[in-house]
Order: C-alpha cells, then sequence, then structure tokens
C-alpha cells in the first residue's frame, strides 16, 4: 500500500485492530479430524436505516444547564461523552431521548448532530436542530464492517467438530467507532454455539476510505455467523450428514464453560432444533423438492448484556428507583432505558408490576430524562430485559420489603408469610386473609414520608477469561435459536423468494411472548434483506452511490415471507423471572438459513453477500460449465 | 422539507397551462403527481422557478372506451390504470405495468402523462403502450398533434414535445381478440423498485400462425427500444416455445444495455431472453378467440 494512503503512523498498514486468539491447540485438532474443509467467505456493508434520522436539539439553560435533546439509543453514553468532550460534570449536562424511530446499532454513540447542536446553541443563545438527511444518515453510517472470512473446520466422521480456523478481515472505514469491539465479537461469539474444543481466531480491523462501520444488530456476528453456518452445512452434506443432525452433535449444552472461557448457563439449542425439524416437516421436505424450491438450516445466539461497560465504571448497568404516589396506587418506574421502539417501557412495566405485585396498569414509566431517572447503559448488546428487568423487579421488591411490615401489623400475620400479589397483600396460604396494597403504601407513606424502592444490577463479578480481549463476548446469559428458511429460486433470472420461516428461540422465559416473536420477525424480514438484497455500493473514490432508500435495498412489505416463531422452554437463573434476550440473536440463523435454502434449490452456494439474481446465475454457469468438463467422456487422445 | 424560490401557478384548463408555460419559458415546468418532478426539485437536479400545477384541471383523469378506441386522460393515476375495468379487459398488460411501479401512495399520485413524459428509459408504461401502437394528444399554443408514441421518444428524458407542449391524453386502438399483449418486469425486489429489464410483447395470430408482433424491451438502451429483428423473427411462425425462445434470443442481441447499480450489461441481456419469452408465452395465452375466417 503507498504511504499517502497510511491513516496514521501508529497504525502500520492500516491495521486498527489485531486479534490473535488461539485456544486448545487446532494443530492437534485438525490432525484428530477424519475431514477438514476450508472455504472464503464475503459480507457486505449493511446500514442500519432506522425510519427515523438522527435529530438533536440543543438549548443552554438559564443556570448554564446544557439540555440536549437526541435521538440516541445510549443516553448514558452519550451524557458520560458530552461531559468529556465539553469538560464539565456530567451534573451540568441533562440528556433528554424521546421516542427513537429505530436505532439498530446506529444511534449507539454520540453523533455528530449532539456536538454540533450544542456549539450551535452555545454560540447563539438559541435552541439548535441538527437533523440528518437520508443521505448523512447513510454518511455517517456505523453500519456493518464488510468481512472477508475464512473459515477451516476439521470434523470426525460423525460430524463432531474437532478444530476451527478462523480468519477474518474486516473493512472499518476511516474511524474506529465501536469498530475494535467488532473485531473482537467476531471472533469471540462463534464458540458459544457449538462445542469447540480448539479454536484460532486471526482477525484484522482495517481502515479504508470509507465511512466508519460500528455496532449493528447482532454486532460483529452475523457475516462470520453465515460463514459458519454455510460451511457446516456443506461439510455435513459432504459426509451424508443431515444438517440439523451435525447441529444436534455439535450443540452447546447448558451450564458449560467454552472454550474461549466464556459461561454459558442456560441453554436449550438442541430443543430448538428439534423443534424446528417438527415444525416445518423437515424430514418430509429436505432434499425431497422440487429443482428451483430449497429448505435450509442456521443458527445463531447472542449475548443478553455486554458483560462489561464500553468504558471503565464502576456503575451497576442497570439502576432504577421506583416512587409510589402518596395514595399508594401508582408506580413511577424511573430508569434511563431507552425504548427505541424495541418495546422496554413494556417488558420493563410488567418486570416492576411483578416485583411490585400491582397490575400493570398502576406502572407509570420515565425513562426518557437524566435529571428523573439513573443510568442504564442503554439499548444495545441485547441488555435491557435482562438487566434492567433485574433492576426493576429488585427496586419493586425493595418496595414491598418496605410495606410488608405495615401489612403484617395490620393482618397480624408475620411478615414473612405475606405476598404482594396483584394489588393485594395477603397470606401466603390463606387467600381470605389480605388488605390493598395501597393501603399498606399509605401507611408507609403517612410514617415515614416518600415510599421509594430502589434496585440495581451488575453482571457477576470476574466474568471471562484473563487473555487480551477476553472480555468481549462475557454475558449474564446468552440466547440460543434455529431456523428453518423455505426459499423458490426462477432458475432462469435468478430471483429468490423467500417464502417461508420457522424460526424457534430460547430467549429464557419470555416476559412478553408478543413482543418477542415481534423481533423475531423483524430479524428475519431485516437479515433476510442483508441476504439477498442489501449492500452500500461505493464508487472507486470511496463515495457511496446509492444513500438513499430507493437504491439501497430494504425488504419492503411485499417481500417478506410467511413466518412462524416459536419458543421453547427455558429458565435462566440469572435473568428476571427466567428471561434472557431475543432482540439481536434473532437475527443471527436467518443468513445461513437463506443461504443453505438457496443452495438447496439451485445446487450452487452463493459465499458472497448478498446473494443476488445476478450471483446466483453466475454460480450456476460455472456449474454448468464444471459439470460438462467432468461429464466428457476421456479419450486421452487431445 | 419545503423547496425554495418556486412559484405555483394553478392551471384552469389545458391551454391556460400552456401558455403559462409559454410565458414563463425555461423557468417553468409543469407538474402533474409531481411524483419525479418534486424529487429532482428537491435533490436539486432540476431547478424552476415557475411550477404549473395540471392537477386541478377537470376531465384528464378519465379512462373512456369510445369507439373502439381507448382513450386515457394524461392525468390519469397510476393506481387507477391498474384497477381499471376497462384496462384490465381491454388491455391487461398495461394495467399489470402500472401495478409494478412504485409503491401504492407513489401509484396515487403519479400520472400516465408524467411517466410518458419523463421518458426516464426504465419506465415501466412507454414499453406496453409503444406495443399497443399509443398515439399521444398533445396541446400547445400553436394547436394540437396526434404523435404516435413510436416517434415520441428522442433519448434519456428527452421526447419530442415542445416546450409549452402537454399530454392530454393518450389514445389506443383496443387490440382485436385475435392478438394478446404482455408486460414482464424484472425488479430486485418485489415492491418500490425500477425495472432491471421491461419486455413488452404483442402477438396477432391469425390462421394458427403469427401474423404480427412487437416486441419492445425498457431499460436495456437510452430509450424503449423495439427489437426489430426479434419481432420479425416471429412472423409466419407457429406461436409455440421454441419460435418464442428463438425471438429472445435474438432480442437479447438487440438491446443495449449499460451496467449500473441494478445490474451489468451482461445480466440484463440474459434478463431480455427470458422476459422476451416469457412476455410472448403470456401474450399468447391471452388470445381470446380463435381467428376469425374472412368471408369474401
Ligand atoms: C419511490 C418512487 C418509485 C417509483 N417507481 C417507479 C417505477 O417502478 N416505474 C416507473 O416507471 N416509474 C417510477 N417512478 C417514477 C414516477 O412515479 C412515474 O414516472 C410517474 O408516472 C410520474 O408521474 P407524475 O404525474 O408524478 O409526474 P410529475 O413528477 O408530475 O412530472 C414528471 C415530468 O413529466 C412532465 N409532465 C407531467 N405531466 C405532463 C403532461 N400531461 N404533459 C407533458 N408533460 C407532463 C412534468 O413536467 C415533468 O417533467 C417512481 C417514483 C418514485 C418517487
Amino acid at each position: 500500500m503507498s504511504e499517502k494512503f497510511l491513516r496514521d503512523e501508529k497504525y502500520k498498514n492500516n491495521i486498527n485492530t489485531r486479534v490473535d486468539h488461539h485456544f486448545g491447540d487446532i494443530e492437534k485438532g485438525f490432525k484428530e479430524a477424519d475431514y477438514t474443509r476450508e472455504e472464503t467467505f464475503i459480507g457486505n456493508h449493511v446500514y442500519q436505516a432506522p425510519m427515523e434520522p438522527h435529530a438533536s436539539i440543543a438549548n443552554i439553560e438559564g443556570d448554564g444547564t446544557i439540555l440536549l435533546y437526541s435521538s440516541t439509543q445510549v443516553p448514558h453514553y452519550l451524557h458520560y461523552q458530552l461531559a468529556r468532550v465539553f469538560e464539565r460534570p456530567l451534573g451540568t449536562i441533562r440528556v433528554v431521548r424521546p421516542h427513537v424511530g429505530g436505532g439498530f446499532g446506529g444511534k449507539a454513540e454520540a453523533a455528530p448532530t449532539d456536538y454540533i447542536s450544542i456549539c450551535l446553541a452555545m454560540k447563539t443563545g438559541k435552541p439548535v436542530m441538527v437533523q440528518y438527511s437520508r443521505k448523512d444518515m447513510f454518511e455517517h453510517f456505523r453500519g456493518r464492517h464488510k468481512q472477508y472470512i475464512t473459515y477451516k473446520i476439521g470434523v470426525k466422521k460423525d460430524g463432531r467438530i474437532t478444530a476451527v480456523k478462523s480468519t477474518i478481515y474486516l473493512d472499518g472505514g476511516a474511524y474506529s467507532s465501536f469498530g475494535v469491539i467488532s473485531a473482537y465479537y467476531a471472533g469471540s461469539m462463534l464458540a458459544t454455539l457449538y462445542k469447540i474444543p480448539n479454536y484460532k481466531y486471526d482477525g484484522y480491523r482495517l481502515y479504508t476510505n470509507k465511512p466508519a462501520c460500528g455496532a449493528m444488530r447482532g454486532h460483529g456476528c452475523p457475516q462470520p455467523r453465515f460463514a459458519f453456518e454455510s460451511l457446516l452445512t456443506m461439510i455435513a452434506e459432504d459426509l451424508g450428514i443431515d444438517p440439523i443432525k451435525i447441529r444436534e452433535i455439535n450443540a452447546m449444552d447448558p451450564n458449560t464453560r467454552t472454550v474461549n472461557d466464556l459461561d454459558i448457563r442456560s441453554c436449550e439449542l438442541k430443543a430448538t432444533l428439534t423443534a424446528v425439524r417438527k415444525k416445518s416437516e423437515w424430514n418430509r421436505k429436505y432434499g425431497k423438492l422440487k429443482p428451483g424450491h430449497g429448505i435450509g438450516i442456521g443458527c445463531g445466539g447472542f449475548v443478553s448484556g455486554a458483560g462489561y461497560p464500553i468504558y471503565r465504571s464502576k456503575f451497576p448497568h442497570s439502576n432504577a428507583i421506583i416512587r409510589i404516589t402518596e395514595d399508594g396506587h401508582a408506580a413511577i418506574v424511573e430508569i434511563a432505558a431507552a425504548e427505541i421502539g424495541q418495546g422496554s417501557e413494556t417488558v420493563l412495566a410488567q418486570m416492576a408490576a411483578e416485583g411490585l405485585g400491582i397490575p400493570l396498569e398502576r406502572i407509570r414509566m420515565k425513562s426518557w430524562d437524566s435529571d428523573i431517572s439513573p443510568i442504564d447503559l442503554g439499548a444495545y448488546s441485547s441488555r435491557i430485559t435482562l438487566m434492567g428487568g433485574n433492576a426493576v423487579s429488585r427496586a419493586g421488591r425493595d418496595v414491598v420489603e418496605k410495606i410488608l411490615p405495615y401489612a403484617a401489623k395490620e393482618l397480624e400475620i408475620s411478615a414473612e408469610d405475606l405476598v404482594a400479589e396483584n394489588g393485594v397483600i395477603r397470606h401466603k396460604s390463606d387467600k381470605k386473609k389480605f388488605m390493598a396494597w395501597s393501603e399498606a403504601a399509605r401507611m408507609y407513606f403517612s410514617e415515614n414520608g416518600p415510599l421509594v424502592g430502589t434496585g440495581s444490577y451488575s453482571p457477576p463479578e470476574g466474568l471471562g477469561g484473563t487473555y487480551k480481549g477476553a472480555p468481549v463476548g462475557t454475558s449474564p446469559a446468552y440466547s440460543f435459536g434455529a431456523s428453518v428458511c423455505e426459499v423458490s429460486v426462477d432458475l432462469e433470472t435468478g430471483k429468490v423468494s423467500i417464502e417461508k420461516f420457522t424460526d424457534y428461540h430460547d430467549c429464557g422465559t419470555p416476559i412478553n411472548p408478543m413482543a418477542v416473536h415481534g423481533q423475531v420477525e423483524g430479524a428475519i424480514v431485516m437479515g433476510a434483506g442483508e441476504t439477498i438484497m442489501e449492500d452500500t455500493v461505493f464508487d472507486d473514490h470511496g463515495r457511496i452511490v446509492n444513500p438513499n432508500l430507493h437504491e439501497y435495498l430494504v425488504m419492503t412489505s411485499k417481500d417478506v415471507p410467511e413466518i412462524f416463531s416459536g419458543l421453547v422452554d427455558s429458565y435462566e437463573p440469572e435473568g428476571p423471572f427466567g428471561a434472557k434476550e431475543v432482540g439481536e440473536g434473532a437475527t443471527l440463523p436467518v443468513l445461513g438459513a437463506i443461504a443453505h435454502a438457496i443452495a438447496n434449490a439451485t445446487g450452487v452456494w452463493v459465499k458472497e453477500l448478498p446473494i443476488t439474481p445476478e450471483k446466483i446465475l453466475k454460480a450456476l454457469d460455472e456449474k454448468r460449465k464444471k459439470d460438462e468438463k467432468t461429464s466428457k467422456p476421456k479419450c486421452g487422445c487431445d | 422539507m419545503k423547496i425554495p424560490g418556486i412559484k405555483l401557478h394553478n392551471a384552469a384548463d389545458l391551454a391556460n397551462a400552456c401558455s403559462l408555460l409559454e410565458k414563463y419559458g425555461e423557468s417553468a415546468k409543469a407538474l402533474a403527481g409531481g411524483t419525479d418532478l418534486v424529487v429532482d426539485l428537491k435533490q436539486k437536479r432540476a431547478v424552476f422557478e415557475h411550477i404549473v400545477v395540471l392537477g386541478g384541471i377537470a376531465g384528464l383523469d378519465e379512462i373512456k372506451l369510445r369507439k373502439g378506441i381507448l382513450q386515457i386522460g394524461a392525468l390519469t393515476s397510476l393506481a387507477s390504470l391498474a384497477e381499471s375495468r376497462i384496462i384490465k379487459k381491454h388491455l391487461p398488460a398495461l394495467s399489470d405495468a402500472a401495478s409494478t411501479m412504485a409503491t401504492p401512495q407513489v401509484r396515487n399520485m403519479g400520472t400516465i402523462g408524467g411517466n410518458v413524459a419523463m421518458a426516464v428509459p426504465s419506465a415501466d408504461l412507454p414499453p406496453t403502450l409503444i406495443a399497443a401502437n399509443a398515439r399521444i394528444i398533445t396541446d400547445s399554443p400553436t394547436g394540437s398533434r396526434i404523435i404516435p408514441i413510436r416517434e415520441f421518444f428522442t433519448g434519456p428524458r428527452k421526447t419530442v414535445l415542445g416546450a409549452a407542449e402537454l399530454i392530454r391524453e393518450i389514445e389506443i386502438d383496443v387490440p382485436p381478440a385475435n392478438s394478446g399483449l404482455s408486460y414482464k418486469k424484472f425488479q430486485l425486489r418485489n415492491s418500490a423498485a425500477l425495472a432491471v429489464v421491461g419486455v413488452a410483447a404483442s402477438l396477432v395470430v391469425e390462421d394458427g400462425k403469427i401474423s404480427d408482433a412487437c416486441i419492445v424491451l425498457g431499460a436495456v438502451a437510452p430509450t424503449p427500444l423495439i427489437a426489430v429483428k426479434a419481432s420479425r423473427s416471429l412472423i409466419g411462425a407457429k406461436p409455440d416455445f421454441e419460435a418464442f425462445a428463438n425471438a429472445g434470443k435474438i432480442a437479447c442481441e438487440e438491446g443495449k444495455p449499460i451496467s449500473d447499480i441494478r445490474g451489468s450489461k451482461e445480466f440484463r441481456c440474459r434478463l431480455i431472453g427470458v422476459l422476451t419469452r416469457r412476455a410472448l408465452e403470456e401474450a399468447n395465452g391471452r388470445i381470446r378467440t380463435a381467428p376469425k375466417r374472412r368471408k369474401n
């Protein structure tokens, strides 16, 4: 590379992150293997494309406080960053997060709109709003890294994995953004799904003359997962093993420490595989469909909240205050957890209600104002249900602890024998002995003043190993899922119709099944788009050719398949009421399942995303040529 | 987003619209549904000071059938075209083409006049209109004229229309029963996507043989392109798979596609062949009656 394109002397060859991980002994692992196969895959620059553009409004208040309204999914990180950049105490800044029209990772860091609106408000003394155009959004980017991925997998005859070697180059654009973490995630998360005894990962994140790439739904993992799932299926088919079977053989077990020191607690991957096999009628369809019709399998999963914050901090990751109104009727739940359309307000309210023992309709959420609500690290790494949920349910129980003595006195029952449930406090076994919850709360207030409970959550201490980069991929809990996809492919034009998805997810115990299915459906539509049509296209100078929603193709409602989303029984001890994540994990099985279904329909694997009609036709041509060559009778005379 | 520096003029009728265009000359443009023009103005691809609004003109959004002639007012929306019972009965290919276009919102706003006048190479209506031998009726301060649509397009976004000339309506002779017409579009997603290739094909069959055929290719040349050789290859042939596939092959060689973000030149050439054959097959399927014998 010519010197003049070097971004920074600090980064030789423009390598911004180098990961060099080796767990177990891959040489030994490959020696033990009966069969190995190596393939290279290429990803795409997928953009989050949230409907709502990034927007910020800043005002300098009368007392000098900076007031910032921002469409952010990480109010606290934004807050912290503003304090650092403007060199003033965090307490002199107030961040308000209105309802946010989608983020998917694209709003997971302070944006130029935030800084510019504040600077201009300071200069002008007036409120200032800065909003991105659609084109600005694409140029700000922070979408997926385009990854160049080579996997080598070794297996025993029966399909058991003995070793995996991974080499990934991540095209990261001009700045770091979240890229260092993306480069680690691209390696670390591979080990959670299947038991891999020996694993080597070489990761390189490269600076290029494109917009910066960052975190996006499934952070760093969907492209490696697509590649790995594809190769695992290829190997299964090479060996004549059913592709679901090879996954069952290797599936992670509960309570396992992975080869890279991640602690898996609940894990029902096998159950999801059994369930999709049955529901999709896999046995009747796989290998038995007409040409042009295909069925495919893919698995995936994700962290339920990152084990460590993105900057060194000892603050608990989620913090809640619950304040009960004087009359004991309503509970005001204060937690700065970012609702960005994913429905966190709903599940947090449910869990607060459960913790308090009052009906859901008596809960009012206050999550948008840093002056009102204590910090939650944000809507990223699929963390709010588990972490925010633990915080609000603990705050709820804290309130209950405070009012039980009053009920005990009134009912003349010992506090240990009382439960708070559905607006009453009653004897554990004798339902006839009860009093109104609000009455007990009023008694507390009359004697002590405000009735307030607090709760917070931090992941268990010391998660993960001690090697460099070990914190990335750690989590209190992991989700798992399996998807079966059915497609039809027009073999003359290469056009793919994604017809059906059958998905089973292990999200622990679902707090709100409807919200879970909503996430799964969204993940399938989003994942399908990035598998078959989405790509940010650059010209020779690194300029985006399609910075608009007309030429950057996301799926429309007319492209959406029939979707069945199912859940398996699961309980996560570290989660609130047994719950873990679904938001990001549900994206991960999608890409591999579609790639397999297309291969199953056409007889050719396309290893470069997006799998466009044009690439399918090209692969079919190549296959035809190869078949012709091999079927020619050999006469040895030419 | 507001568009700064434009003046809107609501035209009372088409004559008024034409004279407004004449008065303001180069700084003026007519606006029908605005789904092309407003985008261009917002993106600053076009700058006009005076916008002559056609939307209020009465009677220009009607679809009529008179004496065997379909008359489609220039302001007829794409949605009406897609849903019209008259069009579905007499020229289903045109309602098919309209229903593949854009999105429901854009189809409600966009008009046939705008689609034709805009003369974008990938526009979906022109191929079918050409295959159906449509006539474009225009008004201008110097009078009215009838332009065969085959002579209408001169280049990308270029037509024979004069600066103060506007389309009043589009006329099409109702195709005879022994003919069929079809439009096939390849798009990268099922809605809100422009044609990678569009092919319209018409067939007339007499005594079991093709007596006339017209294949028109969209999105593969600066203007919609009549695949003359491919069309000619069908004359006298039996309307069967072989003849259609052969015509497809010839049409591939006639297209002059470029490579762009929607597809490479090679990919488009291939699509021409497939879509041509499929359009011919569907057109053939639409032939309703056995060809009548001429009685002398
Ligand atoms: C999201 C989106 C998707 C689209 N998808 C498609 C698609 O799939 N296929 C497709 O073909 N097009 C598509 N279009 C383009 C557009 O919607 C159509 O071309 C539509 O028919 C234009 O009609 P209009 O009335 O909106 O034109 P306008 O924008 O009002 O006008 C377009 C041009 O035609 C001129 N004009 C309008 N009426 C007359 C008249 N009566 N006489 C003379 N000149 C006139 C105007 O002066 C202007 O130059 C799309 C547009 C958008 C925004």
